[in-house]
């Protein structure tokens, strides 16, 4: 099961390249690796921690209260994750702070979590799900900052946010021919 | 007229009743976490923007110190009410809420600019680096600066702190020649 997940959620179904989703912090952050890392990380942990609670809770869930709740648990998540950067990685907090806040409005995580609810995922898959998931959108945004922090000695356009859109075109592009 | 029978309606009631409660009983769990995670760390928090506001002091302290040695080629001179040493921190509002400037004096004139904590959007940010706009206050007239295109509201915060730095060096200048 781990290993279909993986191919599913790192190339077939990728999250960010395939699914088209959480592209504002994808564009917005990559602009070096150190803060396109940062951002994986801080949107892997909320997804992860998010789905692993929202599956445990599921069956208490009625289905019209669903979206407030998980609004609510992602909203925790983040607002935790974001006091603890400020207390203990200052300098970093200093240069992702608005885009650590917004993680509540990725449509990545809310829609993940949304899915695995609707599929009635088991604890298991859930988690794996969701590790997988976070796996695959921090491989697309580390690659890309990447990209655009060593493209932009060549190409000083990479550096700005036009150039990202149409990198990330073109990097769109390519995976979806390869997977063809 | 609703034909449901009164059963019904009451099987609706106690439903939206207990969704209400879950949703309340959520609200509240995530609060008491966050109101656990804050204490914890408020002190940290405290002392990082305490540290990166020092260290912005100490900067600009040194900046005015080399300014005012370079403008008397070195000479120790004794220090007059023109030419003392003022630095000011001023918090003024950004755009993302409130922003320490801190504005270094040779006697009534700007030498030095550095921002302390704020809270601007990364990005647009970049204008308080002092490679960038921020590093041009101190070489240039002050009449000449205004606000920066796509950061107008961060611009005009700075420099509204800085006017207002220049109001109290001002007073602080008239008061050491009146007494």
């Amino acid at each position: 099961m781990f290993n279909q997940l993986v191919i599913t959620n790192l190339f077939t179904r990728n999250v960010a390249t395939v699914q088209l989703l959480g592209l504002c912090p994808l564009l917005a952050m990559s602009h070096t690796m150190e803060t396109a890392s940062l951002l994986a990380l801080a949107s892997s942990v909320v997804l992860i921690g998010s789905s692993v609670v929202v599956a445990s809770f599921r069956s208490y869930i009625p289905e019209t209260t669903r979206l407030p709740i998980f609004v609510l648990v992602i909203a925790t998540f983040v607002s935790v994750l974001v006091l603890l950067i400020e207390a203990f990685a200052f300098t970093l907090y200093v240069q992702v702070a608005l885009f650590l806040q917004i993680i509540v409005t990725n449509c990545m995580i809310l829609g993940r979590i949304n899915q695995q609810t609707a599929n009635k995922s088991s604890f298991r898959f859930a988690f794996l799900d969701s590790v997988t998931t976070a796996m695959g959108f921090s491989v697309v945004l580390i690659t890309f900052g990447g990209m655009r922090e060593f493209g932009a000695l060549v190409l000083p356009i990479l550096a700005q946010p036009a150039g990202a859109f149409v990198a990330f075109g073109l990097l769109i592009a390519l995976i979806r021919y390869n997977n063809r | 007229m609703s034909l449901d029978p009164p059963e019904a309606n009451t099987r609706s009631l106690t439903s939206v009743v207990k969704k209400f409660i879950l949703l309340l009983l959520t609200a509240i769990c995530t609060a008491c976490i966050l109101a656990v995670v804050g204490y914890w760390t408020t002190p940290y928090i405290q002392s990082n923007r305490e540290s990166l506001t020092q260290e912005q002091l100490v900067i600009v302290q040194g900046l005015v110190d080399a300014k005012l040695k370079e403008s008397f080629q070195d000479i120790p001179t004794p220090q007059t009410c023109e030419t003392q040493p003022i630095i000011l921190k001023i918090i003024e509002r950004g755009y993302g809420g409130d922003m320490e400037v801190i504005v270094g004096f040779t006697g009534n004139q700007v030498a030095v600019l550095r921002v302390g904590n704020h809270s601007e959007t990364p990005g647009f940010a970049e204008i308080l680096d002092p490679s960038n706009w921020i590093g041009l206050f101190g070489s240039q007239p002050i009449h000449e600066f205004d606000a920066v295109t796509r950061t107008t509201i961060t611009s005009r915060a700075v420099l509204r702190a800085v006017n207002k730095a220049i109001t109290e060096s001002n007073e602080l200048v008239n008061s050491c020649l009146t007494s």
